[in-house]
């Protein structure tokens, strides 16, 4: 290693010292059994063969690397399923009584040995049918009704959900009468058939999590298909 | 493959100077690479999280109130600039940057063919004055975008829509990373966007 200087340099014809044999051999083992540091590695001499190798979860589908975690969901290219959500309550500009409801198919599960900083990012398609029940409205008839979907992270440890803001997607019941804060103005296709995609960091410490998104429903029935969901858990 | 050869020296020899000082000269001479290291000896915690990392994260989301823009000159949406200053070393990066915005109440005055759309993209700021565009993304404000007068449609806006982007970027080797801007722009100044709120992933990887 580069930061190694002999102490002693012997020379033909120079009998021996002791001293010098001893100093010379400390030295040595001294050097020897220290830490290596960051200078005794010059930048582009190791290679990715030296790196501890990754292993693969086939239960979470989640690989680990060196350096992070990725785990995911997808389902793209499969034959759609569909969650059904209703609403609990129909009120005008609801802030009570709210229920989320977890959607089916795009949790994932993650287990961080340390602490790092998660990236998540789902995409979801979400469908809600025209309310038929016009009567039901309290006789206001179909309204612009918003389901809304967040990010929910799920902490094992101590069974505690944190439903993050900055996170809101929409897709409505209608376009009929102005019943609901948000107007989505445009015809009942483009209010009501929508993707809807997130992209979004936390910081966590080390454990157990899942992602997933969740639904607010102000509809009798809105649909969603999880299509993808990926997680990706940095460490260093 | 040790570096650091064993003595060569039997009983009855008489060492010469060279002979002595050789394993002394080897050790002062060597450096620790791939020809002396075992495969998979490299685990997570060998390796610092600061300062130097091998993945860089950034984020920003912001939700105070909400932007509106009727420019045709890409402006950075809600003024806001995620910064991110890295000089650069030796190693090649790569930057992967994903930006999600949710739509608020559009207003449109002219929505034909080209003139109807409104679109994102990502500005990549280096220290040296370099910028770069990246992960741009184009919507339409109304379901029609054709030049076209039938099927009669009224001119409504889509409202609270979901927008997204991504895309990964090799950084030219050299440049020293500075900041990243999600920019928006309609193509018709009678028309209006509003963004009520933005999210910004990037990831920058040492390799």
């Amino acid at each position: 290693m580069s930061s190694y200087t002999p102490p002693v340099n012997y020379v033909d014809g120079t009998p021996l010292n002791q001293t010098q044999v001893i100093q010379a051999e400390k030295s040595l083992n001294d050097f020897a059994n220290q830490q290596i540091i960051d200078t005794d590695i010059p930048d582009q001499t190791l290679s990715g063969y030296n790196l501890q190798g990754g292993s693969l979860d086939i239960i979470r589908n989640s690989y680990s690397f060196l350096t992070c975690l990725v785990a995911g969901q997808s389902q793209i290219d499969d034959i759609p399923s569909q969650s059904y959500h209703t609403s609990t309550t129909k009120n005008n500009n609801q802030s009570a009584s709210i229920e989320w409801q977890d959607i089916s198919g795009s949790g994932v599960t993650i287990t961080m040995p340390q602490n790092g900083e998660v990236i998540i990012h789902y995409y979801l398609h979400a469908y809600t049918p025209d309310n038929s029940v016009v009567a039901g409205n309290e006789g206001l008839g179909n309204g612009k009704w918003n389901n809304e979907v967040r990010l929910k992270v799920f902490t094992h440890s101590n069974n505690t959900d944190s439903i993050k803001s900055g996170t809101s997607t929409f897709c409505f019941e209608g376009t009929g009468g102005a019943l609901d804060s948000k107007d989505p103005d445009a015809g009942d296709v483009q209010a009501s058939y929508r993707s809807q995609m997130l992209t979004f960091r936390v910081n966590l410490t080390r454990g157990q999590y899942t992602f997933m998104a969740t639904a607010n429903p102000h509809s009798e029935a809105v649909l969603y298909t999880a299509k993808s969901t990926m997680v990706e858990a940095f460490y260093v | 493959m040790s570096k650091v050869k064993g003595s060569k020296l039997k009983e009855g020899d008489i060492p010469t100077a060279a002979d002595l000082n050789e394993i002394y000269t080897q050790v002062s001479g060597m450096d620790i690479d791939d020809t002396n290291t075992t495969d998979n000896w490299a685990h997570q915690h060998h390796f610092e999280n600061v300062p130097k990392r091998i993945n860089e994260i950034y984020s920003l989301t912001y939700t105070t109130g909400s932007w509106n823009t009727s420019s045709t000159t890409f402006l950075p949406v809600f003024s806001q600039t995620l910064s991110c200053p890295v000089t650069a070393d030796a190693s090649d990066w790569v930057l992967r940057v994903s930006w999600d915005a949710l739509t608020g109440g559009l207003e449109v005055g002219v929505d034909e063919d080209l003139d109807g759309l409104y679109g994102f993209r990502i500005k990549v700021g280096f220290s040296s004055g370099l910028t770069t565009y990246i992960a741009p993304a184009v919507y339409s404000f109304t379901c029609r975008s054709l030049k076209t007068a039938y099927p009669n449609l009224t001119l409504n806006a889509i409202q609270w829509k979901s927008c997204a982007g991504s895309e990964a970027f090799a950084v030219p080797r050299g440049e020293s990373l500075s900041y990243i801007e999600l920019e928006a722009a309609v193509s018709n100044t009678s028309n209006a966007l509003n963004v009520d709120r933005i999210n910004i992933t990037a990831v920058l990887g040492r390799k």
